[in-house]
């Protein structure tokens, strides 16, 4: 159950103006993943 | 942008930009107006946290943030209202390092941080008593109005914020 609620996270991207290349700032895709996966980690353990 | 729901807010590289908050009445997150870099801000819609009953709110959710992008900039995010009556804004105190919300983008892999308190709730004195003695409220208390975080970046690109369907219980 808890896992299910995990999923319907709401993710709010806040970042810079138009003004830059996306390649600029955007994460890769490994970098996400990752990290998504890790704070999911932490969240089941609480 | 306005009407723009991709989940994204734009905002200044360096500099302040309004995110203006509104309270959803089921539930939901939206983002109203995605550009925080013109004159009227953004707006991102949110439910409300429960007020303070003898010291104790609930939130329905959890927030948790990371910085991404390149290994470079912060940002303050601090919680601003208007009093009624008031002609400017009241905001938290940058000296109030335990209710403001610094991010930095370290070099390595980034990692979420609960910030939850941070956001939702703001320690400010609004009283004309001559003491200063700051209160926390959530955002959404009927003492203020017009509750927006003031995002003061200094070159950081892309900051993450994550709500998770988790309640959270603060304390006052």
């Amino acid at each position: 159950m808890k896992n299910l609620k995990l999923f319907s996270v709401f993710i709010l991207t806040i970042l810079i103006g138009a003004s830059c290349s996306k390649e600029d700032f955007a994460p890769s895709a490994d970098e996400n993943q990752s990290a998504a996966l890790n704070a999911e980690k932490t969240l089941r353990a609480i | 942008m306005t009407g723009n729901n991709g989940g994204r807010i734009f905002v200044k590289l360096d500099g302040k930009s309004n995110i203006y908050l509104t309270p959803s009445l089921d539930g939901s997150f939206t983002v109203l107006d995605a550009n925080g870099t013109d004159a009227n801000g953004a707006n991102f819609q949110l439910p409300a946290p429960g007020l303070f009953i003898d010291g104790v709110s609930t939130v329905s959710y959890t927030v948790y943030a990371r910085a991404l992008g390149k290994p470079m900039g912060s940002v303050v995010i601090r919680n601003c209202a208007t009093v009624p009556g008031d002609l400017e804004p009241t905001c938290e105190e940058l000296t109030d390092t335990e209710n403001i919300l610094e991010m930095t983008r370290p070099k390595g892999q980034s990692t979420f941080i609960n910030v939850t308190k941070k956001l939702l709730y703001m320690n400010v004195d609004i009283t004309d008593d001559g003491i200063d003695n700051p209160k926390l409220y959530p955002i959404f208390d009927p003492a203020m109005e017009g509750y927006f975080w003031e995002y003061d970046s200094s070159g950081m690109k892309l900051l993450q914020l994550r709500f998770y369907p988790i309640p959270t219980t603060i304390y006052q």
